[in-house]
């Protein structure tokens, strides 16, 4: 792969529930920005983060070659740029990052997308995308339910080995399901434990299906998620590590693909 | 000879008491935290209306979700198999069950006899079933009984609400009451994304005539003229749909009382 040392490019990473942008000169990381989605466009976001990135970088924004889109919010995304798809970007961007990664999750907020790849190029691609019980919002919801934000969640589960089995797969289902469980006195601990081996599990058989090769690592929104991580690696039987720089390996990954030169 | 069915539904509990070839009585409750107590509240009910005691019940059989939760029942049959009994008494050209409750829906094909030749069912996730109009009442203010008549009337047309998942739909529909589309024309999205589900579901053991529609959602007229419109056929809709399964189960409740002679 041929790359532009002088060469600016931005990567702007649209998800479900964050934009995340980050920019590059070849291969070196200039900055990067993680923004909340509110109820301003995607648009506008995007344009805000792609500023703030450039103030980071201590660059203007004229300088920038080229700009990529990805993410599944990417058709909101309404400025000049590539889209480029995102088992694309997640190859390229963990062979950056992370270059000994040959299996990866990244789990999102609305979806999770397993690849196998080498030498970034993604060489299985398993979505998981029509059903919020394989992803982030899961989590959210287990949590909203048991009355505490996430980390509270994470820290929980992993206060214990013992776990209650959540056998809903249905977030809808599960939402009651806890109700229930909450109702006849099992302890909270072991819910949140259960709740993360349900998701565990699910991730776990989306890995299966694009074969499971070491080293495996886990990106996106819940990538740093203890719990999530520990229960995984109990499935698959090896480490499972969060990639570097988690939230924006898809970033830097379309950052990458638009580099001139670029296959 | 009296006979009672209960049917314990995870939204509501129903209790229909038969006699040799009528219903004497029927009563509807929501189901709350347990089923057992569901039960005893609603056999209680359906008694007061009947004017009979517990000891005039000759047998009482159990069906539903909660089924195993009724402690005076002589025995347990499950929904699938009460569904088709029940409708076969009602509508006896009835082959085609589609049963559409709070957290589930079910396709069955039954024979003259009401007895289950096949069925499919969708119990694992909340699109296309009773909680997906709940929540879709919840987030758009529109009160259940008026999503089905609303999605009908759309003003420009439906407004596709792509998301399979029932978490999902609800982002799309928030975002698009923000875009500022009509509330009917994303109802008559909503609403054709569910019946594709249900759609699926039927097609799964192949629909044939006649066709009946049983369950709280057989009162969702926006859900029931799409399924009809789909399948091509009419739906026969009992009177009170959400008790067809009590009434199927007060049958298997006469099976059993004539065959231990009493």
């Amino acid at each position: 792969m041929v790359t532009n040392d002088g060469f600016l490019t931005a990567g702007i990473d649209a998800g479900a529930s964050r934009i995340k942008v980050a920019l590059l000169r070849g291969r070196n990381l200039l900055g990067h920005v993680v923004l909340e989605e509110g109820t301003e466009s995607i648009t506008e976001i995007s344009k805000r983060a792609l500023a703030d990135t450039c103030r980071i970088a201590g660059i203007s924004l004229d300088d920038i070659g080229k700009v990529a889109v990805t993410g599944m919010a990417y058709k909101y995304v309404h400025l000049e740029g590539e889209h480029i798809n995102e088992s694309a970007c997640l190859a390229r961007g963990i062979d950056f990052l992370m270059p000994e990664a040959r299996t990866v999750i990244d789990v999102g907020a609305q979806k999770s997308l397993a690849i196998k790849c080498d030498a970034g190029v993604p060489l299985k691609i398993r979505y998981s995308e029509k059903c919020a019980s394989g992803s982030g919002r899961f989590l959210d919801v287990v949590a909203a339910t048991m009355a505490m934000d996430k980390t509270e969640l994470s820290r929980l589960g992993l206060s214990t080995d013992n776990f209650v089995e959540v056998q809903s797969t249905c977030t809808i289902f599960a939402e009651s399901e806890i109700i229930t469980l909450i109702h006849s006195d099992e302890k909270p601990a072991e819910i949140a434990r259960g709740a993360y081996r349900a998701l565990a599990r699910r991730l776990y058989g989306l890995l299966l299906q694009v074969g499971l090769q070491e080293i495996v690592c886990v990106a996106g929104g819940v990538s740093a998620d203890a719990c999530l991580l520990d229960e995984l690696a109990k499935l698959a039987g090896c480490e499972i590590k969060t990639a570097v720089q988690s939230d924006i390996v898809m970033a830097c990954g379309a950052a990458l693909a638009v580099q001139q030169g670029a296959i | 000879m009296l006979l009672a069915g209960i049917d314990i539904g995870s939204s509501s509990t129903k209790a229909v008491i038969m006699d040799d070839r009528r219903i004497v009585a029927s009563s509807l409750i929501l189901t709350g935290a347990s089923s057992t107590a569901a039960a005893s509240s609603v056999m209680e009910l359906v008694l007061a209306k009947s004017g009979a005691g517990m000891g005039d019940i000759a047998c009482i059989v159990s069906t539903g979700y909660g089924r195993v939760n009724v402690p005076f029942a002589q025995k347990n049959v499950t929904e699938i198999s009460c569904h088709a009994r029940g409708v076969n008494w009602y509508f006896p050209g009835v082959r085609t069950v589609l049963d559409m409750g709070g957290q589930d829906c079910k396709a069955i094909k039954c024979d003259e006899g009401g007895r289950v030749v096949k069925f499919a069912l969708n119990d694992k996730c909340a699109a296309g079933t009773g909680r997906y109009l709940e929540r879709l009442s919840k987030y758009t203010g529109v009160p259940l009984g008026e999503i089905g008549p609303r999605s009908l009337l759309p003003v420009n047309g439906p407004v596709a609400v792509d998301s399979f998942c029932a978490v999902f739909a609800e982002n799309d529909v928030l975002m698009r009451i923000r875009e500022g589309y009509q509330i009917n024309d994303i109802l008559a999205g909503a609403v054709d994304a569910t019946v594709e589900r249900i759609i699926t579901i039927i097609q799964r053991i192949g629909a044939e005539a006649e066709l009946s529609i049983s369950g709280g959602i057989a009162k969702n007229a926006g859900i029931v003229s799409r399924v009809e419109e789909r399948l091509g056929m009419k739906a026969l809709i009992a009177d009170e749909p959400q008790i067809i399964g009590a009434i199927g189960a007060a049958l298997f409740a006469r099976d059993l009382a004539v065959k231990s002679g009493k």
